[in-house]
């Protein structure tokens, strides 16, 4: 079932178009991510759904009513029956953690005796008991987190909207509030919708991934298909850890580039015409046996903790790729295409 | 070594020597008033401070005016700040700016300007009749027609504090709220409560600026301490009970700022400062035209309706024409003091907001309570403080000419200058600063390459309130004005008595004129400003 459906949504600030076309359908107790550049318009995606602004053009609807369309805000945000945590966190600085979630309950009618119920549950949901009356200032960057998605989740909205809420937190933390988000949406069947840019985040989280880039949608699709089948040449080269080359057709099979000349399927190419080759470092091996089509030096080894990612010099630019073995820095080594590129034809 | 030697030497020396004038030109003459009066006084002196009944009637005048004017703002300012802030009101561009300007008139020319139109002869008399006439007369000169102007003439401090404030506030803070709640409950619940301390703030600010107040009370015949300080001092040449008066009411002023210190201290809630990401604005809906026509007709009676008065009541050109050939001296001692001591205050105001902020906490709050209690304590008392203090032989220079009067305004309104280049100066990374160290800039070069440009806007803006200050004042002015450099509020209160009103009128239109001139210069600077810093 459907929670949200954004149809044929256009939004400008002024003349400048911020989103352009977007269809999205999000799916009820999944967690869906929205994923792009800084500026791409997710957040606005975002505040669209919440309501804080009219699209330009299009319609959203939230559980089958339509919420917006075409430059009117028809149920307005507070009676949209959504949660947000926003990338600020927001959190009322006048108020404690109890005063805080009271204050959401009281605010939707919740009855006297039902709400300290539902405090004492949420609290201990959330790991709050401890630090009930602080005040959001004498809270730590985590429990700021933890208050803020309480916040959002103690009405049980339809649905809830997170704007890259872990942006501020290092990364242990970071990963110790997805482990939590990612409990409670099980437990409770949360339906999130999420806005990051940071890739790891997106594919840890999401049920679904809508790869934005410049106010439009790219690709949806399931953490799989996005990295391992990217629809567009932007996908292709946001998604992983990817070297951008730039080359020529030189005969069938093979591309000339500055830095060497590669084996690849060049079907549906003339020879002579110029191509953009968007390789993933973990399709570029290191070979210390010189098997291998590009010449270039290790210059840097980046422990990624799930491994080592070698930056190497290839004629003055780094290409970044990956080795089976341990490279030495400084050793003159060879880069190996593991698998075909994809070959985008650069239009002069 | 030397080079850094050197530089912490001549800036050490630049700043306590900025602290060493503040203490000698604002602190030692009413230190000096006090201490003449309590080594000279007979015990009796001291006790009629406490038990005469004149004494309790004033102090309960004083304080019954203050703490009503206070309210009334405050009602009154919240909710034009809330309006122009956060609601789609029509116009609110023009009408903010336009709402501010009473701020800036010298509030006995609002008396002034009100006399004309409910006078026994005034305008209003004139259009509806004289029955009329005598009603309105004695409602402006009562209790109620004291708060009534001081209302009109304070409202926009808790007006621009609440604007300012509501501002502020981070826009998610509200939007995180109108998840489940709707614009007007957001507002009381959200809101009001974060801006609360800057709206308290407005408050005890306005009940201070009523207490100090000379001008409107002893226009309207209200009697309150500034009265009695003036008239003991003025009228009857006794500077004992000019001081006597002067004692209770610099305790009031002292326990109001102390309530300010530590009322407020920690209260507010970092609202301000903030940069909101974006400018949610409630909609007002179906009342919007009606809540715009009711903000147009107080800008009308509030603003254009006083000085309309002052411009009909001018008549002709040439009440202006006799306005200035007989008062000229005076426009242009006003304009030359004024600028004067704007440069004074600019001058001395940098290197305090330098002491203030780059300075350890507890020097800070001295230094800031200082300057804070300067611009509370009422001109007649800081005035008859100058002249106890400077009246003597050997130094006449000062207390014979204009310079008297410059010692009195960079006193009282020092406290405007830092606190603008403070707030700039808080803006401009400290690393500024470092970098120069490290390139062994002496501090002379640094004041000049590095903070005046940095602080250029903060700079002029400083110069131009204090000028607009400067300008306005009264109650420092008449009280310590030799003979032949009475500034322009001098004299146009001295003409009230005995002038035609077409000249008073024109006069006070004249200085109403070149105060609306660098008010809107300010804007202009103001508005460059921001459109400089937008992102």
């Amino acid at each position: 079932m459907k929670i949200i459906e954004v149809q044929d949504l256009f939004f400008s600030y002024g003349t400048k178009p911020i989103l352009e076309e977007i269809c999205l359908k999000v799916e009820q107790g999944k967690i869906t991510v929205l994923l792009g550049h800084s500026g791409c318009g997710k957040s606005t995606l975002l505040r669209l759904i919440a309501g804080f602004e009219a699209p330009t053009k299009g319609v959203i609807r939230i559980g089958g009513q339509v919420v917006s369309q075409d430059g009117q805000i028809i149920v307005p945000p507070d009676q949209r029956e959504v949660g947000m945590v926003f990338q600020d966190l927001a959190l009322w600085p006048h108020m404690t953690v109890t005063e805080t979630l009271d204050f959401v309950l009281r605010s939707v009618g919740c009855p006297a005796g039902e709400r300290s119920e539902r405090i004492e549950g949420m609290l201990a949901k959330a790991s709050l008991r401890s630090v009930v009356r602080a005040y959001p200032s004498q809270l730590s960057g985590g429990q700021q987190q933890l208050l803020a998605l309480a916040r959002a989740m103690i009405t049980n909205p339809r649905l809830i909207l997170m704007d890259e809420p872990l942006s501020s937190l290092d990364v242990s933390l970071r990963e110790r509030f997805i482990e939590t988000l990612l409990r409670l949406a099980k437990h409770e069947q949360l339906s999130l919708l999420y806005v990051t840019h940071d890739q790891a985040e997106a594919f840890t989280m999401a049920d679904c991934v809508v790869v934005m880039n410049r106010g439009r949608i790219e690709q949806i699709g399931t953490p799989d298909e996005v990295y391992h089948h990217p629809a567009t040449e932007f996908v292709q080269s946001f998604i992983g850890i990817t070297n951008v080359l730039e080359g020529m057709v030189v005969t069938d099979g093979q591309v000339k580039m500055s830095c060497g000349t590669i084996r690849c399927d060049t079907s549906g190419l003339k020879t002579g015409e110029k191509v953009r080759l968007v390789l993933r470092a973990e399709e570029l091996q290191v070979e210390q046996d010189g098997n291998g089509e590009i010449t270039g030096i290790v210059e840097r080894k980046v422990y990624t903790g799930v491994g080592i990612l070698y930056l190497v010099d290839v004629g003055g630019r780094f290409l970044k790729a990956r080795s089976l073995g341990d490279v030495q820095r400084g050793r003159h080594v060879t880069l190996k295409v593991i698998r075909s590129p994809r070959l985008n034809r650069v239009w002069d | 070594m030397n080079a850094a030697k050197t530089f912490l030497r001549t800036r050490e020396i630049s700043l306590t020597g900025s602290l060493l004038a503040l203490l000698v030109i604002g602190v030692a003459p009413i230190a000096w008033m006090v201490a003449s009066i309590l080594a000279s006084a007979k015990p009796s002196d001291l006790l009629s401070l406490i038990i005469t009944v004149r004494q309790w009637h004033l102090l309960g005048n004083t304080i019954v005016l203050a703490f009503l004017v206070a309210i009334f703002t405050t009602l009154l300012g919240t909710l034009l700040g809330f309006l122009l802030a956060k609601t789609d009101v029509l116009f609110k561009n023009f009408f903010y700016p336009i709402l501010m300007v009473p701020l800036f008139f010298p509030p006995y020319i609002l008396a002034l300007a009100w006399f004309y139109l409910l006078g026994k002869k005034g305008l209003i008399a004139y259009l509806i009749g004289a029955r009329f006439g005598d009603l309105s007369s004695s409602f402006l000169f009562s209790f109620s027609g004291t708060i009534y102007v001081l209302t009109l003439a304070y409202y926009p401090v808790t007006m621009i504090l609440a604007y300012t404030f509501v501002r502020a506030i981070d826009s998610s803070s509200e939007e995180a709220a109108r998840l489940f709640l709707s614009w007007p409950k957001v507002m009381a619940r959200i809101d009001l409560p974060l801006i609360a301390p800057g709206i308290f703030l407005g408050g005890l600010f306005t009940c201070i600026l009523t207490i100090s107040e000379l001008g409107v009370p002893l226009f309207l015949r209200y009697d309150v301490f500034t009265v009695q300080v003036f008239t003991q001092f003025a009228a009857f040449y006794d500077y004992r009970a000019a001081v006597i008066f002067s004692i209770p009411l610099l305790m009031l002023i002292l326990v109001m700022l102390l309530v300010e210190r530590f009322s407020l201290r920690d209260q507010f809630f970092g609202v301000v400062g903030r940069k909101a990401r974006s400018e949610a604005s409630a909609p007002l809906g179906r009342f919007r035209i009606p809540i715009s026509g009711l903000v147009f007709t107080f800008a009308s009676l509030a603003v254009l309706l006083p000085i309309c008065a002052l411009f009909i009541t001018s008549r002709s050109f040439s009440s202006y024409l006799e306005a200035i050939s007989g008062s000229g001296q005076s426009i242009t001692n006003s304009l030359l003091d004024a600028a004067l001591a704007a440069t004074a205050i600019t001058v001395l105001g940098f290197f305090l907001a330098y002491l203030v902020e780059r300075s350890r906490r507890t020097r800070r709050n001295g230094i800031d309570s200082l300057l804070i209690l300067l611009f509370a304590v009422p001109g007649t008392v800081l005035g008859v403080g100058l002249i106890l203090l400077w009246n003597h032989a050997a130094t006449a220079f000062l207390y014979r000419t204009s310079l008297v009067i410059l010692l009195g305004y960079t006193a009282k309104y020092t406290v405007l200058a830092t606190r603008i280049q403070g707030i700039a100066l808080r803006q401009v990374p400290k690393s500024y600063e470092e970098a120069s160290r490290l390139a062994r800039v002496r501090w002379g070069t640094e004041i000049i390459r590095i903070h005046i440009p940095t602080l250029r806007k903060a700079l002029m803006a400083s110069w131009l309130i204090a000028f607009i200050f400067c300008l306005r004042d009264l109650d420092t002015a008449i009280t310590v004005s030799p003979p032949g450099s009475e500034t322009l509020p001098v004299r146009i209160y001295t003409l009230m008595a005995n002038s035609p009103d077409p000249v008073v009128a024109a006069l006070s239109l004249i200085l109403v004129l070149i105060t609306l001139a660098a008010l809107t210069a300010t804007l202009l600077l103001f508005r460059k400003e921001s459109v400089a810093t937008a992102p």
